[in-house]
């Protein structure tokens, strides 16, 4: 039984030229204890998708579908059963952690002010977790009642890490942890949170563009273009032998320190506008295999091994046998 | 906030003080005509008090003694600024220290009721931003904006207190109640005060409440506003718990520099509204071409908005605790 | 690609429904005030009807206390107060653009100084220092201007000298430098042009306080009683207009003051909304 059931959701964004279609029709499900890998370039729709989880989104978006938490349809949700659920249930650590707290208030107030929304405890009670969780990720206990401009960047990735595991979330969705930060504290951080997935069995859905990150993490890993997923499956399919050209692409682009020296491979052309996206595959204007069917008729997501599903014409569909 | 930011602050204001008490003194002296006939009016005193003065001002010294003669009257304890002509022979300091108090009630309040309009209308629209509501209300708080201090008064004056008789038409209290134990003045004095505060509070709460507006909407766009939400505050606690607390500190710097307009403001008003405060008597002043108590009451305002504005640097400094 | 870039540039300009408004308004003012002998037979000072008769249809604003018409004293009156504002808004902007340029571009102790001075004028209360210049200088209009230019400029300087901060440590300032620009020629190609519509949303700013300032100054009886403008109309209003019912005296002169400054408003934030690329489209 999964822990999270996405069915045909899609998010669109009223704009000046139109509506633009950021997710289109997007099914997929996580298990309790996985971690989804969500990859893809700037703009594919990875971030409105983990936000819509939260219904996080701007009001000019609309969102349809189902997104299924525990069997609560979180898309109908009325607002008190949402606030309710709402860091209880799945958590968040946005991107640029620099800004996640609100920089008049201490770190320690701010995560005592997400325990007491939920839990009616006593304030000492809520500072005392506040502590434990803080030391949980490195920073030590008496560091709670500082402000957040005296932190350093890690630190603060890490408070709010902790911050996001208050509540002891089933979910926690964790948007480019790792990008705004130097090399030697990205490991420390993705330590971190393999340390904790193995502790607290939380399921997380990391998002980032950096498909490098993703190796040690990840047990699934969903790449996704221009607004649908292009490929899904298992970390070691998907990062090891990776069936749909664009996730091919992504994967050769990345340098390795051992093996040949070769020029750095790109993907040519940019990503598609999504007011009006190209017909059948949106690949196809970039994908160096391009015949007529895919200019014409969009690639539905097929299983194409067991553990991995592609969208994509070149691919067969796998028999179970 | 240490108090090495709180000596600075005061260092600062002390300096500007300075300047202002130069700026003071070479006004007159740059003028067209000589300071003997702004400081010792031969039309009002007798040739030989006019010299007398004149000498007692040192006019006829070199302007280095003028100067630190100057110095010496306003360091001494009480300050020495000077003798009016209208009501001569008091002191300056005097006349000017008998008025103050009216507008510095005036100013008080009107400034802590405009702030507290213009912050909590700044939240309102700030959170409604593009709103038909948010239009209508920046639209037409914009146009009061627009209007100036002495005439929206006259407007109430002659609305309020001429047609319709509900305020009095002027003076700050009736003198029947001045003989009365003060607590029961109270009543009279805020009855008499309420229609020149209404008219600083209207033509002022603009300059707040747009400013509010701006920087709600910055704040709302944050990142932490995200995390608080997702966090599972309702709007409300959001916008006033965070988004609101942050908006704050720009506008506390705003109603330190706001000060002197709205003092600029109080004057117009006071003479509109025939006040007895620091405007009327600047009013009276310049009608009786009394220009030692112009001067002193140039000096007497702008000590005032000095140290008002000292008092908002601490204040922001305690609410801002990057402040170091 | 640039000539579509520039179409839609006016298709937004046309449809600013702010700044035509805006324009608007400020163009009926100007055009009162150039025209003023063709709107109206009567001249300012003319005693045409009965003292306080109220608006009718010969005398659109009614009459004042001599029996002049009034509306032809508004029309009279926006040329010397717009005078007023644009005079005050011209020089006050070229003393505090090149305090502020000068400051913010070569920094250090200049800067300290300037600045200092700039602050102690900007938190000082305008009207008492207006006040006092405008005691010795003597009540015309001409003081007015001064005065008023004296109180106005370190605002602007603050504004053009934060700007010219920014804008000194932008990539292309250093791009100006990287080819051998001296620092007369960055201040000039690079810097100023960049300055030019923030210089421009406050002078329109600077205006409609100026002429409100004006207003004020004539109220206190600074002005020049014999000069017709919309300030010394509501001088004279303030004695005769409030007892004798003449309530039309007083309303029109300051509606007309808060139109100019709504115009003005308006202007400012679209000029500013068109050429802030962050603020569009939201």
């Amino acid at each position: 039984m999964a822990l999270l059931s996405i069915r045909e959701l899609s998010v669109e964004y009223r704009t000046e030229r139109g509506p633009l279609r950021a997710v289109d029709t997007v099914s997929l499900d996580l298990k309790e204890g996985e971690t989804l890998g969500l990859a893809g370039e700037s703009g594919c729709g990875k971030s409105t998708l983990a936000f819509s989880i939260l219904r996080l989104l701007p009001p000019s978006a609309r969102i349809s579908g189902r997104i299924e938490l525990d069997g609560e349809n979180v898309v109908d949700m009325d607002d008190r059963t949402l606030r309710n659920y709402r860091w209880k249930s799945v958590s968040l650590v946005p991107q640029g952690s620099m800004n996640a707290f609100d920089p008049v208030r201490t770190i320690g107030s701010q995560i005592v002010e997400g325990i007491k929304a939920h839990e009616s405890i006593s304030k000492a009670e809520a500072w005392q977790r506040a502590r434990k969780l803080l030391s949980s990720v490195g920073i030590s206990e008496d560091r709670a009642k500082s402000f957040p401009f005296q932190f350093s960047g890690g630190m603060r990735q890490r408070a709010a890490i902790a911050m996001a595991l208050s509540l002891n979330p089933k979910l926690v969705i964790l948007d480019e942890p790792t990008t705004a930060l130097d090399v030697v504290v990205q490991k420390q951080i993705l330590t971190l949170l393999r340390h904790l997935q193995r502790e607290y069995q939380t399921s997380f859905i990391f998002i980032t563009h950096d498909l490098s990150v993703l190796a040690d993490i990840a047990t699934r890993i969903a790449v996704m273009y221009a607004g649908k997923i292009a490929e899904i499956g298992s970390e070691t399919e998907v990062l090891g032998s990776p069936q749909h050209p664009y996730s091919r692409a992504l994967i050769a682009a990345i340098p390795t320190i051992d093996g040949e020296k070769s020029a750095a491979k790109s993907i040519p052309g940019l990503p598609p506008d999504l007011i009006s996206p190209p017909s059948g595959c949106r690949f196809h204007p970039r994908c160096p295999f391009v015949f007529e069917k895919c200019i014409n008729v969009e690639p539905a997501l097929t299983q194409i091994s067991r553990e991995t599903q592609a969208a994509c014409h070149l691919l067969k569909a796998w028999e179970a046998k | 906030m240490q108090r090495s930011y709180i000596v600075r602050r005061a260092i600062y204001a002390f300096v500007t003080f300075l300047i202002v008490l130069v700026i003071n003194f070479v006004i007159p002296r740059v003028m067209p005509g000589s300071p003997v006939q702004y400081f010792a009016n031969p039309h009002i005193l007798p040739a030989l008090e006019a010299k007398i003065l004149a000498v007692r001002f040192g006019l006829n010294e070199p302007l280095w003694t003028q100067f630190y003669l100057y110095m010496v009257g306003v360091f001494q304890w009480p300050p020495d600024l000077g003798v009016s002509y209208m009501f001569y022979p008091t002191p300056v300091l005097t006349v000017i220290l008998g008025r103050l108090p009216w507008t510095l009630m005036l100013v008080g309040i009107s400034t802590v009721i405009t702030a507290a309009l213009g912050i909590f209308v700044g939240i309102w629209t700030g959170s409604r931003r593009g709103s038909a509501a948010d239009t209508a209300v920046t639209s037409a708080s914009m146009f009061v904006w627009t209007m100036p201090f002495f005439w929206l008064g006259t407007i109430l004056l002659w609305v309020f207190a001429i047609d319709l008789h509900w305020f009095p038409a002027g003076t700050a209290e009736t003198y029947e109640v001045t003989l009365l134990p003060w607590y029961q003045q109270i009543g009279d004095i805020a009855w008499h005060a309420f229609l020149p505060g209404l008219t600083l509070t209207l033509a002022a709460f603009a300059g707040y409440s747009l400013l509010m507006r701006n920087t709600i909407v910055e704040e709302l766009q944050q990142d932490y506003i995200v995390v608080a939400t997702a966090k599972g505050l309702t709007r409300r606690a959001v916008l006033f718990r965070h988004a609101a607390r942050n908006a704050m500190l720009p506008m506390i710097t705003l109603i330190g520099l706001n000060l002197g307009y709205i003092v600029s403001g109080a004057l117009l008003v006071e003479i509109v509204f025939s006040y007895p405060g620091v405007g009327f008597l600047t009013y009276q002043a310049v009608l009786s071409h009394d220009y030692p108590l112009l001067q002193g009451l140039f000096l007497v305002l702008s000590v005032t908005v000095i140290i008002a504005n000292f008092a908002a640097d601490i204040v922001y400094a305690l609410a801002d605790p990057r402040i170091k | 690609m640039l000539k579509s870039a520039r179409a839609a540039w006016f298709r937004r300009l046309r449809g600013n429904r702010r700044l035509v408004v805006g324009i608007g308004i400020i163009a009926v003012f100007l055009g009162m005030a150039a025209l003023a002998p063709y709107l109206t037979p009567y001249g300012p000072h003319q005693v045409v009807g009965r003292p306080y008769s109220p608006p009718s249809l010969q005398h659109w604003l009614g009459t004042d206390n001599l029996g002049a018409d009034i509306m032809s004293q508004i029309i009279y009156g926006s040329r010397v107060s717009l005078m007023v504002g644009f005079a005050v808004a011209v020089v006050a902007t070229l003393l505090g653009t090149t305090v502020g340029l000068l400051a913010g571009f070569y920094r250090g102790p200049a800067d300290e100084g300037l600045m200092r001075i700039t602050d102690v004028f900007l938190i000082l209360p305008s009207l008492p220092l207006a006040i006092i210049l405008a005691a010795y200088l003597g009540p015309s209009e001409t003081t007015i201007i001064e005065v008023l230019a004296v109180t106005s400029w370190p605002l602007v300087a603050r504004v053009v000298r934060s700007q010219t901060l920014s804008l000194r440590e932008r990539p292309f300032t250093d791009a100006a430098r990287v080819i051998g620009a001296g620092n007369r020629r960055i201040m000039f190609r690079v810097i100023i042009p960049n300055l030019l519509t923030l210089i421009a949303a406050n002078a329109v700013l600077t205006i409609t306080a100026a002429v409100a300032g004006e207003a004020g100054l004539d109220f206190i009886g600074l002005g020049n009683p014999s000069v017709v403008s919309w300030g010394t109309m509501l001088y004279w209003a303030e004695t005769y207009a409030l007892f004798n019912g003449a309530w039309w005296w007083i309303v029109a002169p300051g509606i007309c003051i808060c139109l100019v400054g709504l115009g003005a408003v308006l202007i400012s934030v679209s000029i500013e909304n068109l050429f802030n690329p962050r603020l569009r489209g939201r």
